[in-house]
């Protein structure tokens, strides 16, 4: 889709209205409920349990390079570094995309330095290993034997690797959270996981992890826009029930011709020249 | 809508003549070059010098325009959007400056590899076998590539024979080894996810039995009997697993789906916004 239609235009602008709504409510002290996530409250445990054999945590954050969900995985990052930190335990972060290293550096030394265990930082826990897809796996897979770790983490989005990676953090007696938004991974980890967190739970992660308004405002900004992609669908079902393929809201919500290209039409007809 | 043609972008026409056209004459070609390099290292001094508080709201400025500039990309359209022609030119720079950090990841692997190297750290002959395979590919790819291309040649010459063996006799077996091993690990992970201890691992495991019998010509011949006609056809073990993954399967994976976007989408909103916590956004939660 080179430029947004009807639905875009429509449900995009409609749910940040929402989201921004809910953080100012949230802001203004308005309590709002948020249920809890097995995986997100295990965290703390699993860090726990890591600490106590006295081995090191892995945080993989998965194939892909700085994007949305990346930088999710590093905001956790910072939270888990923060728990080791306490203990003096390592955090061994392997990439798959180098412009992460700086980012995740930065994250886990003032995440230590904030538990006063700067020393117990060592740069070299964050770790490139391959651009390469099973390469990177096998890296992986390799440190977790050979550094025994003791919680593996698997935040961001994976591949076909992602059996491979669990499946030895089981091997080695590892205890295991994985959270992705990518559907086709869900199965894999939770066969292979203590803890799973799928879909729209990776993205209230941190929201679960502090009460900082902003980011529970956010969530349940987030419902709202949901309630909306139902309503539509039931509308929906029904026009497709009732007219076919060719119904009235199918037809206006892909069509090309959005409403700013027709206010831009309104105006060539009015003064004889668009908006441009 | 559809672009007919180039999609416009303001005054494209005179940068491209005036600042991206290449330079034709020598002299003024390097000292664009120099120019250039001074620039860079100017700005890169500059920001060195910036405390931790003006770079943070460096980045909230660069991070909210880019927003912009692709909102506007995306929602306006043709003939009053004015930056849609930059979207491709940009997506080239931001593809080359992610190529330079290449150099970042060969920095941090010669650090941590050559520091156990150097110490004989338990698990040094890894480390031996990494700058090994480093240099081996990097000496001779680069020397390959600067020999000249023989057609019908029937032998070749070292160092395409050895990048060929390294390549194709080793990264790729290697690569298709650890992804073989994925058979192994699926019936392992299978036997853990199918033990049935709750209604639901039950349910599942029911479910999973249909759809693997339904994928195979052994289970398919076990419903033969029914006629692909009769009124009873949707009890034949394929349209069986067929229902299975189109309907309750494929509505489950869109609900994730349709959760993932929405959750996506509010934490783009609050990272174009400034609004996201953490440690890297200056803002602790």
């Amino acid at each position: 889709m080179d430029y947004a239609n009807n639905a875009a235009w429509l449900i995009m602008p409609l749910m940040a209205i929402a989201i921004l709504i809910s953080i100012w409510r949230a802001e203004r002290g308005h309590t709002l409920f948020i249920r809890r996530v097995p995986g997100v409250d295990a965290i703390g445990e699993i860090v726990g349990r890591a600490v106590e054999l006295g081995r090191p945590i892995l945080f993989s954050v998965g194939l892909g390079g700085i994007d949305i969900t990346t930088l999710q995985a590093i905001t956790v990052i910072g939270h888990v570094a923060k728990l080791a930190a306490q203990f003096r335990t390592r955090v061994i972060v392997p990439v798959v995309d180098a412009m992460a290293i700086p980012v995740i550096e930065e994250v886990e030394r003032e995440a230590y330095a904030s538990q006063n265990a700067g020393e117990a930082f060592d740069p070299d826990d964050i770790r490139f290993l391959s651009g390469e897809q099973f390469a990177y796996a096998a890296g992986v897979v390799g440190i977790m034997h050979r550094e025994r770790v003791g919680a593996n983490f698997f935040f961001g989005n994976f591949a076909a690797e992602s059996l491979v990676m669990a499946e030895n953090g089981q091997v080695v007696g590892a205890a295991q959270i994985a959270a992705t938004p990518d559907s086709n991974q869900i199965p894999f980890f939770l066969a292979t996981c203590d803890y799973t967190i799928i879909g729209e739970e990776y993205y209230a992660t941190t929201a679960l992890l502090s009460e900082d308004p902003v980011l529970r405002g956010s969530l349940v900004g987030q419902d709202f826009g949901k309630l909306l992609l139902l309503i539509l669908i039931v509308l929906g079902v029904a026009q497709m029930a009732a007219w076919g393929p060719e119904n009235p809201l199918s037809t206006f919500m892909t069509s090309p011709d959005n409403f700013v290209e027709k206010l831009n039409a309104v105006l060539l007809h009015l003064f004889g020249r668009g908006g441009a | 809508m559809e672009s007919q043609g180039p999609p416009p972008g303001l005054w494209q026409e005179w940068f491209a003549a005036h600042v991206f056209a290449p330079i034709e004459r020598r002299p003024f070609f390097w000292l664009a070059l120099l120019l250039t390099v001074v620039v860079y290292f100017g700005l890169l001094a500059g920001l060195q010098q910036l405390g931790s508080a003006a770079r943070r709201r460096l980045t909230v400025v660069c991070t909210f325009i880019a927003g912009l500039f692709y909102l506007f990309a995306f929602f306006i359209p043709e003939p009053i959007n004015l930056v849609k022609g930059y979207e491709q030119p940009l997506g080239s720079f931001l593809l080359a400056v992610g190529g330079f950090t290449i150099g970042l990841g060969v920095i941090n692997l010669v650090t941590v590899h050559g520091k156990v190297l150097l110490r004989a750290q338990a698990g040094w002959h890894n480390s031996l076998a990494f700058f090994a395979g480093f240099l081996g590919m990097a000496v001779f790819g680069i020397w390959s590539m600067y020999l000249p291309q023989e057609d019908g040649a029937t032998s070749l010459p070292l160092a395409q024979a050895a990048y060929r063996f390294l390549f194709e006799g080793l990264l790729t077996p290697l690569q298709a080894t650890t992804f073989a091993l994925l058979g192994f690990f699926i019936v392992s992970a299978a036997y853990r996810a199918f033990r049935i201890r709750t209604v639901e691992a039950g349910l599942m495991t029911v479910v999973a039995f249909l759809v693997m019998l339904g994928q195979v010509p052994l289970g398919q011949m076990l419903t033969n009997g029914i006629e692909p006609t009769s009124f009873l056809a949707g009890l034949r073990l394929e349209n069986i697993t067929n229902w299975l993954l189109t309907s309750p399967n494929a509505a489950a994976t869109r609900g994730i789906l349709f959760g993932a976007a929405t959750g996506g989408f509010a934490l783009s909103l609050r990272v174009w916004l400034s609004l996201e916590r953490g440690s890297y956004f200056g803002k602790e939660f």
